[in-house]
């Protein structure tokens, strides 16, 4: 489990499961015999693929596993609680429609933002605003190590400036995404940039900065 | 007479340059280190016996050595390829010999039931230091998500489709989703074994 690529990693995969190709087994083989961390790599899958068996055949594995909870029930607390922030950060500066998912007519939408951007124009995340009212939920990819909590401004870009527009809290689910829940007639036509900044941590952690275009449908 | 400076049946033994030539073309110690490595890794994979694995490499070494005393390679660079097949070809013929024994013995059951107790012992130990890791890496795992999609994937073998259906996860997503799973398991593995722990060594 080194620094390989998840192509690498799912070929590493199909190896150790018996479904290559002729063409790619002799690749993979070759690889093998050559390349010192992509056979480490293969070493290790292998090493965690029967540890998973043997771990299987004694009946733990069950244990490690806690049975997912439905879709929205994770965020529901952290959804509450970036609404509410929404409702008292954003009053001073735009009216504030509160989102109701379970609202008839009310569509949730998600955005998903990967932590892989580095100095690129385009925008992380594009969303084309639809004319039906969108309860919009930005999930945020924050790394391997992501903190318990982050506070989360949106800011609109102009020209060289940035005007603040929301200041809102995400919380990091179980999935290890920070995530966060708004209305998405928040989100006038623009592009935007998101900072992330860790909570309820004592470890050092850097801010985390994403950007969204949003147009007009 | 045959010309024994220019052996052409495939059996024959190498002159002494020839097969200095031969070993020239593995490269310096150092490369033919770690293609062997490479190639007992390789075996391995294969046959899943380590002293087995060390065994086939030496005849695999020996195969291609005189190999490239006859006739060197026309691309150097296809040497782990030539070194890989020379493995796999010798780890197949090995399979065939095991099973045409069973079926001459006859005895096959009361060979299995009286195994080396050496050789359990230590593969016993290396298995069980394995899953000790395993275990532990997968409690210490922080998101949950990461071990399940872990578990899927690597002990059930759910296709893609499946995984990201039971897990709410967009099939745009499912790559990066394993591949951080991965790398933090990596950094917990990192974290608590050294190569030189006997308690990791079967994850190395």
């Amino acid at each position: 489990m080194t620094d390989i690529s998840p192509e690498e990693a799912e070929l590493i995969r199909q190896y150790l499961a018996g479904s290559l190709s002729e063409k790619d087994l002799r690749m993979v083989e070759t690889r093998i015999v050559e390349d010192p961390e992509f056979r480490n790599e293969v070493e290790l899958t292998q090493a965690l693929r029967q540890g998973l068996r043997e771990l299987q055949k004694r009946g733990e594995i069950a244990p490690l596993l806690s049975p997912r909870r439905a879709f929205w029930s994770p965020p529901r607390v952290a959804l509450a609680a970036s609404l509410a922030t929404v409702a008292l950060g954003a009053a001073s500066f735009l009216f504030f429609l509160r989102p109701d998912p379970a609202a008839p007519g009310v569509v949730t939408e998600t955005l998903y933002f990967v932590q892989t951007r580095s100095a690129g124009f385009e925008p992380d995340v594009t969303w084309r605003q639809p004319r039906a009212p969108r309860t919009v939920e930005l999930r945020f990819d924050v790394g391997l190590e992501p903190a318990p909590a982050y506070g989360v401004t949106v800011e609109r870009v102009r020209g060289q400036d940035t005007d603040p527009v929301l200041s809102l809290d995400a919380v990091t689910t179980d999935d290890g995404e920070a995530i966060v829940a708004l209305d998405g007639a928040l989100l006038k036509p623009g592009d935007y940039e998101l900072n992330l900044v860790p909570r309820q941590t004592d470890r050092d952690l850097p801010t985390v900065h994403y950007t969204l275009r949003v147009t007009r449908s | 007479m045959a010309d024994r400076t220019e052996p052409t049946t495939e059996g024959a033994a190498p002159s002494d340059a020839a097969s200095h030539a031969g070993s020239a073309a593995l490269g310096t110690p150092a490369d033919q280190a770690r293609l062997r490595d490479g190639v007992v890794a390789l075996l391995q994979s294969l046959l899943g016996d380590p002293s087995l694995a060390q065994d086939l490499c030496h005849e695999t070494f020996r195969i291609v050595l005189e190999r490239l005393a006859r006739r060197p390679l026309e691309d150097p660079a296809r040497l782990p390829a030539f070194l890989a097949q020379t493995a796999r070809y010798l780890a197949i013929e090995h399979r065939k010999r095991a099973a045409r024994r069973r079926t001459m013995t006859g005895q096959q059951d009361a060979i299995d039931a009286a195994p080396d107790p050496r050789d359990d012992h230590d593969l016993t130990l290396h298995e069980e230091a394995s899953v000790r890791a395993v275990r532990r890496l997968l409690r210490e795992l922080r998101w949950p998500r990461d071990r399940e999609i872990l578990v899927r994937v690597y002990l059930h073998e759910q296709d893609k489709e499946t995984v990201c259906r039971q897990l709410g996860i967009d099939e745009e997503h499912y790559k990066r989703v394993l591949h951080r799973a991965r790398a933090r398991l990596a950094v917990l593995l990192q974290r608590r074994y050294r190569r030189s722990d006997l308690f990791c060594s079967a994850l190395f």
